[in-house]
């Protein structure tokens, strides 16, 4: 058996160590064959594991059905709160069919008692606030500005009047752009240069050392492809850093003022007030960059904090 | 006596009513797509903890934009819609972080949307899978059961069947490649057929 057939069938039984999947995403990089071996034997795996799947349709019937707004329509509940719920104890399944009316009673009221508790633990146990059941954030627009949603891939302009950004929305400059967008908590952002693209994606999973960091967190998380970001940020909650994730690098914002610009193949910091955490996405490093000083993520330049002369 | 009469009712109208208020009326559109959709999904997500995070948040989204629903295409292709470009949006994001090993399996993995935006090599290939088990040994779809619907890790597989864990590992590749070689080959004749 070749070294990638023994990472890949490792890899799919859930057995891979962090030093193989290193290895694994190497020999990947290296050659596409070896690319196309993984996605093909995944496929299948995937395929079986879904035919053989036991399925168990009241588990998804309940457990989506707590998670729905009032209404169609309505602006989505904040992936803050989803990510609550999740954590609550789910709908018990019965073995016994019961009849629709009984079982849509009981859905009803077991709905109702999760969102009471849910709203009751976010406001006893992380920094809640009913304004982020609104939406994510609104923008403000001037020039040209699109919004773009992952979910739909619906493109619009935005207004000139403020307007509510969801989750999985991103925000695009062209000419003559600019974008302020606000969250509840009273942290700004400003948008500017054209191609400056942002995402607003709270989403977050459990897989990989840097996603099982961010599965701790319940804070706001952004994407920033390309362009310039300035960023006023209030106090975020201790358990509840904003991120700010660009092509090579993350960065973890307590209570700061800060500027971040993303090119071609680098991420530049400038912090203005407080201190940012700058994580190099290649390996994991972080440094501490104060007031006043800088950070750059480029593959050449040192990684260090520094002042411009 | 309900529950019988909603089964009746087309996708389309539970849609328009679920628009209207009657938001109960969602659970049945959910039972009726969602092992449609968790096979398009598992095309592109190996982790069954994260499939069901999709799954459950395509049919969320689904919801949210309910209004928005073309209608003249059904509800199932704008449902897998959502959750597909849900997908891609996870692939523009891995694009981002892709240099840490997880992130970039996960990337090589979604970049299957790629070349397949409307999903719809997933759903053909689950459907050639499905005569491809049946010429396998009893004794080889007996192993993907264990190994896939009982989610046993290979280790305990092996002490269950006396075997090692080299060997069935070698084993399993074998499976899945003929299985591959043969679905390969129902799709190709499907397409020319």
């Amino acid at each position: 058996m070749e070294r990638i057939d023994q990472l890949v069938e490792d890899y799919l039984d859930g057995s891979l160590s962090e030093s193989e999947l290193r290895d694994l995403a190497d020999l990947m990089r290296d050659t596409p064959s070896h690319r196309s071996r993984f996605v093909g034997q995944a496929e299948v795996a995937g395929l079986l594991a879904t035919l053989f799947h036991a399925e168990d349709a009241d588990a998804i019937v309940a457990r989506t059905m707590v998670s729905l707004p009032a209404k169609p329509g309505v602006a989505a509940v904040d992936t803050t709160t989803q990510e609550i719920m999740a954590t609550l104890p789910r709908a018990p399944q019965s073995n016994v069919e019961a009849p629709a009316s009984r079982w849509r009673w009981k859905l009803w009221t077991l709905a109702a008692a999760t969102v009471v508790l849910a709203v009751g633990l976010a406001i006893k146990f992380i920094d809640f606030h009913p304004g982020q059941l609104a939406g994510v954030a609104t923008l403000r627009a001037s020039g040209d500005v699109r919004i773009v949603s992952a979910l739909t891939g619906e493109q619009r302009s935005a207004r000139s009047a403020e307007e509510t950004l969801q989750s999985l929305d991103g925000v695009e400059l062209g000419a003559n752009g600019h974008a302020t967008i606000s969250f509840w908590d009273q942290t700004t952002l400003e948008l500017t240069g054209s191609g400056t693209k942002l995402w607003m994606s709270n989403r977050q999973n459990s897989t990989g050392e840097r996603e099982l960091a961010r599965t701790a967190n319940l804070g706001k998380h952004l994407v920033l492809e390309s362009g310039v970001l300035t960023v006023v940020a209030a106090k975020q909650p201790a358990n509840a850093p904003m991120v700010v994730i660009t092509p090579h690098a993350d960065a973890e914002v307590v209570g700061t003022k800060f500027v971040l610009t993303v090119t071609g193949d680098s991420t530049r910091l400038d912090v203005t007030e407080g201190i940012v955490k700058l994580t190099r996405a290649s390996d994991s490093t972080s440094i501490e960059v104060d007031a006043g000083e800088s950070g750059v993520v480029d593959g050449h330049t040192r990684f260090k904090s520094f002042k411009e002369p | 006596m309900e529950s019988t009469t909603l089964t009746e009712v087309p996708d389309l109208e539970l849609v328009a009513r679920v628009c209207k208020g009657e938001q109960a009326l969602y659970a049945e559109l959910i039972r009726r797509h969602h092992s449609r959709l968790r096979t398009v999904l598992s095309f592109y997500i190996h982790s069954q903890e994260e499939l069901e995070e999709f799954l459950q948040a395509s049919f969320v989204q689904a919801y949210i934009h309910l209004e928005s629903c073309s209608l003249s295409s059904g509800f199932f292709p704008w449902l897998k819609g959502i959750a597909l470009n849900t997908l891609k949006m996870e692939l523009r994001r891995l694009h981002a972080t892709r240099k840490k090993a997880g992130d970039y399996v996960r990337y090589v993995r979604l970049q299957r949307l790629e070349n397949d935006p409307d999903g719809a090599q997933a759903e053909a290939r689950a459907a050639a899978l499905r005569g491809c088990l049946e010429k396998l040994p009893d004794e080889d779809r007996a192993l993907l059961k264990s190994k896939y619907g009982d989610n046993l890790p290979v280790k305990t597989l092996a002490q269950t069947l006396h075997s090692t864990e080299g060997a069935l590992k070698v084993r399993l590749l074998r499976i899945r490649n003929l299985l591959r070689a043969c679905i390969y080959k129902h799709v190709a004749l499907a397409e020319d057929a």
